[in-house]
């Protein structure tokens, strides 16, 4: 079947089976490898991207149904070679160990950051709990969005 | 590729590789399709053989049967007794678990669970109908080869585990005008396509449904909750989904669409089975009505769960209105994955129904529950546990269902 995406605001044509996942498409088609495989069982977030702006597991979406929708991934984050600020705070609190689940993390918090602007611990917490993170527990994960949070808030963390 | 490889990769014979491999080079591709055979027309589906595959790989002990393994009769009687197959022979089932690559030593040793999965669905021919009538046509004409796909949260995990192989997949998200979560007339009414993380969002349902707000926060995790829909977590039928105890407590119907029409189900006989539900061949689940709760309501879900995104060890769902004199009105109570459907408390509600709720009355309303739950031994506990859970989360569910009828 004829699928066209767009992801990070690039058109993306390709001719794939009804039963290609969407991280697939992501990763092997498109070659975009910024989108991790964790679990593949709809468990771990590690492959979240946005789908028309909300996060959702992508190895638990098939590509047909991704037709003529938008799609953010990973990659789309950085602008004009510049961090977005939840990348910066990943690095600045030390938001990652193995780096595995970075990428769904990241997602799933820039989402969120964008729905909830000045978010309580708890609501954070809350928000990543479909995302795992088997390195460090969830700490500097958590430090992380607030750096993101105040950064975006124009304050100074 | 050579044949040997496509044999393997197949899992059929090399006589039938060959005679397909035959038949392509004489007719092309249309030598590929299946030729009307000989005899009977097969009586089991391959939606049928999927719900064998699905009872086979379970542990018995998930689903009810106080047995540590499955033996043939077992599996049959249950399967029988459930309403899943209406009539099958040992013979049949047999060779049903042989064409879904399932031995019966398999599904026993728990080899059928682990180890032998592939995270690639099988092939499906996808189908996206802009209308309920187009879609409930193409159900129709597809039969038991086809699912209905909405959020996938829930189809898909199964598809990837070969639980469930539909040869097609209605994607019915690209009907317009089912995303809706609106009150009006007395009824609050949920489209086909709202999903989970809507009814979080939504204004109706934080301001007058504590009882679905409540429920929608727990259920899988928000990624999944992003897609999964609030009709699929009924339509689906899995005793340990979270709405639909939810919906027995607050008395909902639910519209069933077919191609000669539409009916509408009372959730109470909407679940008939583990996996099973009320809906007709050919039917599509495309709103739940549910009447607006009057004045001095409130609603309630407790949930044990081991860890976000898990099923529930138990969860009990209930809705009460209490009258001006201070009796209950109206009393709802559901219970989650303690039996093989969700459960009405029918006991603890009647008991209930007329009487003032004070401390002993809730007291005694939580055992009556307790007692009416089927719960079953396996990782989440143990039976005697889970009863105690029931009891425990029924009256804490009834104490914040009359706080929030107070306000």
């Amino acid at each position: 079947m004829h699928v066209r995406v767009a992801i990070n605001g690039e058109k993306h044509e390709a001719e794939v089976e009804p039963r290609l996942l969407l991280v697939h498409l992501i990763r092997d088609v498109l070659r975009l490898t910024g989108t991790h495989i964790g679990c593949d069982t709809t468990h771990c977030g590690a492959c979240t991207v946005l789908l028309d702006g909300r996060p959702v597991k992508s190895c638990t979406v098939f590509a047909v149904q991704a037709d003529g929708r938008e799609i953010t991934t990973v990659e789309g984050l950085e602008q004009d070679g510049k961090l977005h600020p939840i990348q910066e705070g990943f690095m600045q609190e030390h938001g990652l160990q193995c780096g595995y689940c970075t990428p769904g993390m990241l997602m799933t918090g820039y989402a969120f950051l964008q729905k909830n602007p000045n978010p309580t611990e708890e609501q954070i917490r809350l928000a990543i709990s479909g995302n795992l993170c088997r390195c460090t527990g969830y700490v500097n994960i958590v430090k992380a969005v607030q750096h993101a949070a105040a950064r975006l808030a124009g304050r100074a963390s | 590729m050579a044949v040997p490889r496509i044999v393997r990769r197949l899992g059929v014979s090399r006589p039938t590789v060959t005679a397909c491999l035959v038949r392509f080079e004489r007719v092309g591709v249309a030598g590929l399709l299946d030729r009307p055979r000989p005899g009977r027309p097969r009586k089991l589906t391959p939606a049928l053989e999927g719900r064998i595959a699905l009872v086979a790989s379970a542990r018995p002990r998930d689903l009810g049967v106080p047995r540590a393994d499955w033996s043939l009769s077992r599996l049959r009687e249950y399967l029988l007794r459930t309403g899943m197959l209406p009539a099958l022979s040992l013979e049949s089932l047999r060779t049903a678990l042989r064409r879904g690559g399932l031995s019966l030593k398999a599904a026993r040793t728990g080899m059928a669970r682990k180890g032998t999965t592939t995270m690639i669905p099988a092939a499906f021919e996808y189908h996206t109908p802009t209308s309920i009538g187009e879609a409930a046509a193409l159900l129709a004409k597809l039969g038991d080869d086809a699912k209905v796909l909405a959020g996938g949260q829930s189809l898909i995990p199964m598809m990837k585990l070969r639980l469930a192989t539909p040869r097609h997949l209605i994607d019915i998200s690209r009907i317009s005008g089912l995303a809706y979560i609106r009150e009006s007339g007395g009824v609050l009414a949920i489209g086909a396509l709202a999903r989970e993380s809507d009814l979080e969002e939504s204004d109706v349902i934080r301001a007058r449904y504590p009882i679905l707000l409540d429920a929608s926060k727990v259920i899988a995790d928000p990624l999944v909750r992003n897609l999964a829909t609030v009709c699929g977590n009924l339509a689906h039928g899995d005793p340990a989904n979270d709405h639909p105890a939810a919906m027995l407590a607050l008395g909902a119907e639910l519209v069933a669409a077919g191609s000669k029409g539409e009916r509408r189900i009372p959730a109470a006989s909407f679940f008939t089975g583990p996996f099973s539900t009320a809906l007709k061949p050919g039917e599509i689940l495309t709103e739940i009505r549910i009447p607006t709760p009057p004045p001095r309501s409130g609603g309630a879900y407790v949930k044990l769960e081991r860890k976000v995104g898990d099923f529930a060890t138990a969860a009990v769902a209930v809705q009460v209105t209490v009258g001006a004199n201070g009796t209950c009105e109206r009393v709802g109570i559901g219970l989650t994955n303690v039996g093989p459907t969700p459960i009405k408390a029918k006991k603890a509600e009647g008991f209930l129904q007329g009487k003032r709720p004070d401390e002993a009355a809730i007291k005694q309303a939580a055992v009556l529950a307790a007692e009416e739950s089927q719960p079953t031994s396996d990782l989440r506990g143990p039976v005697e546990y889970k009863r105690d859970l029931v009891r425990v989360l029924t009256a804490r569910a009834l104490v914040k269902a009359l706080e929030r009828a107070g306000k």
